[in-house]
């Protein structure tokens, strides 16, 4: 690595196995699982766990999955296994509300809400945003989908963000689109725009998720994603056993002992065996078209209950530009696509 | 029948648009909230009364006035019913203010909705207007409801600010209204806006899960459900048929291209609640005639 090292370099680790991860399992991440793995996280360098549906509080539903456990289940059984670490969740408006979900999940104990909106629509999120500020906890705006948006755009919504009382912005590369120069250019220029901490969360379909992290820690992003065993939407987010271990060897972040990171990473690989992420010639196509991670197991079922190649699948739903949420369209295209053929 | 329309924005446009082609309805004034509005403007000597001061501008006219159409936002609705409920006129409400009956032309009326003051009828939400035909189209002929979800995805240039500073409110009200015409105890309500240029049409998609029964028999209810809305809504059209996913769940799918009565074709979300309120408006006509 030719980074140079800030030994002062105040980095936010943020871990998304059990929220992002939870797309890998179909939402199906049982309450021991969030227990048993919040008591290793509580005692490793991470500073948020997220937990949750793939998609966020109040998202369980036929649309993009049902979860096993409820919001209640999961937030209490974390809050419970987590003395040290702040517990935080995904909130999607327009999936979530503020009175059914974000509030009751703030009485659980939820210490920091992401308000993710897709990239050019933050004006949705306002008011949970508000919410979240005005019960005193933490409140962060995530923009998903990022490649959707010119770099002049997406600072535009960031600094509307900022305005709206974001205390940092996230950027999510959902369809796991960018390398590492796209990320530098705009968490450069997100940086130089607002005066709020600025954070990237990686997908992996390119094989470029840690480059893509370490790319945005170097242009002047402080708040990291990372996922034990890359459990995540699509090919996984950023390796956090990896993520951890470059932090500290090349970019002198304190993370404390990495034995616990490789735990998390052992408990996920034993646990969510068979649902592990994998970088695929389908996870190549998907990033390229530029669609939403999330899509890739309601893609695969409808290619095999019809009898179609996903590739045909993925490339309509790219031209069509859909955005996460439409996952409903996929079985319109491939009707479509079959009386075309 | 004299009809006064409060609010000048895409909603409020698009239902002026409508109104001042039917001959039954007069259309008599319009009530916006800036001098500057280009709604107020386009409708410079079509529209008699124009004022820029709300419901405070219109007070003067309210003699003339038999209908009230709230094209604002839910919390602005809910002021102006302190306003205008004693005078018993009648008011269609296009906000997802829930304040009166979840109306959808020929399925949801005031039976049913207890407590909810007569003259007040709630046009739900887009998603309500595009789901709720189906919806209870379904429910009518399954063995048993136990969940429907109605999902729907927009155009972003189709969301006014009211849509997008208030998505709460669209989700509560389409959830009532899927519950009302389901029977179902839950109900869940997804929005999603995109910004695909060019702008794409409305589609919504109904989830609906336990006993379901015969698949063909739902077929064919559905189809005819869509036939009844086409007649005031042209453009809604079924996208995927009744599919059976699980052994307890179904799904149809809807698209909605507009009239292009002020937006053009793609915000057919527009178009579908603008038109539901013109026709129980012009149901109340006939009604009173």
């Amino acid at each position: 690595m030719t980074t140079t090292t800030t030994p002062t370099a105040q980095i936010t680790v943020y871990d998304v196995t059990l929220r992002d991860g939870n797309h890998a399992l179909r939402h199906q991440a049982s309450r021991e699982l969030v227990r048993d793995y919040c008591q290793l996280a509580d005692v490793s360098g991470v500073d948020y766990v997220e937990v949750g549906h793939g998609n966020g509080i109040g998202a369980s539903s036929a649309l993009v999955g049902f979860s096993l456990e409820t919001d209640e289940v999961l937030l209490t059984t974390a809050r419970e296994a987590l003395t040290r670490k702040k517990l935080a969740v995904h909130c999607i408006p327009g999936f979530a509300t503020v009175e059914r979900d974000v509030l009751p999940a703030l009485a659980n104990g939820v210490d920091l809400v992401r308000i993710g909106t897709h990239v050019t629509e933050a004006d949705t999120g306002a008011k949970h945003l508000t919410a979240v500020r005005e019960a005193g906890r933490e409140a962060v705006s995530v923009l998903m989908m990022s490649h959707m948006a010119t770099v002049e755009r997406l600072v535009e919504e960031c600094v509307k963000v900022e305005g709206f009382g974001a205390q940092a912005v996230v950027l999510m590369d959902s369809a796991g689109h960018f390398s590492p120069a796209d990320v530098t250019a705009r968490i450069s220029a997100i940086v130089d725009a607002v005066g709020i901490d600025v954070g990237f969360h990686a997908h992996n379909n390119l094989g470029v998720g840690i480059a893509n992290a370490l790319a945005a820690l170097d242009a002047g992003a402080t708040i990291v994603d990372g996922s034990s065993a890359a459990l995540g939407a699509g090919a996984g987010n950023a390796q956090l056993e990896c993520l951890a271990a470059v932090l500290v060897q090349e970019y002198g972040v304190d993370l404390g002992e990495l034995t616990p990171f490789f735990r998390m990473g052992s408990l996920i690989a034993e646990r969510a065996a068979g649902h592990l992420p994998k970088t695929t010639s389908s996870s190549v196509i998907s990033a390229l078209a530029g669609v939403f991670s999330g899509y890739a197991p309601h893609v695969q079922a409808i290619a095999e209950e019809l009898n179609l190649e996903p590739a045909l699948l993925w490339r309509e739903l790219g031209a069509r530009k859909v955005v996460a949420g439409q996952e409903s369209i996929i079985r319109e295209i491939a009707r479509d696509l079959m009386d075309l053929s | 029948m004299r009809a006064a329309i409060i609010g000048t924005g895409n909603i409020g446009i698009d239902l002026a648009e409508k109104l001042l082609r039917e001959h039954s309805l007069e259309l008599i004034a319009m009530a916006g909230r800036r001098a500057s509005s280009p709604g107020l403007a386009r409708f410079e000597g079509r529209v008699k009364y124009l004022t820029a001061d709300g419901v405070d501008g219109l007070e003067e006219h309210f003699d003339e006035i038999d209908v009230f159409f709230d094209a604002t936002s839910a919390d602005s609705h809910r002021e102006h019913w302190k306003r205008l409920e004693g005078l018993g006129k009648a008011v269609v409400d296009l906000t997802p203010s829930r304040v009166g009956a979840a109306f959808v032309p020929g399925v949801l009326d005031h039976e049913n909705q207890p407590g909810k003051p007569i003259h007040n009828m709630s046009m739900v939400t887009c998603g309500g207007q595009a789901s709720v035909p189906m919806v209870s189209a379904l429910a009518r002929h399954v063995e048993r409801v136990d969940y429907v979800e109605v999902s729907s995805s927009i155009a972003s240039l189709s969301a006014g600010p009211a849509t997008r500073a208030n998505i709460d409110d669209y989700i509560r009200a389409t959830e009532n209204a899927a519950r009302l015409a389901s029977g179902a105890d839950v109900a869940k309500s997804i929005l999603v806006l995109n910004p695909v240029e060019p702008p794409t049409i409305m589609r919504t998609t109904v989830h609906m899960k336990g006993l379901l029964g015969d698949l063909a028999t739902l077929d064919r209810t559905v189809r005819d459900a869509v036939d009844l809305v086409r007649e005031y809504v042209p453009g809604y059209r079924l996208l995927v048929p009744p599919v059976q996913h699980a052994a307890d769940v179904l799904t149809v799918s809807i698209g909605v291209e507009g009239a292009g009565d002020y937006l053009p074709p793609y915000a057919g979300n527009l178009d579908i609640i603008t038109a539901a309120a013109v026709k129980t408006a012009l149901d109340m006509v006939a009604v009173a005639s």
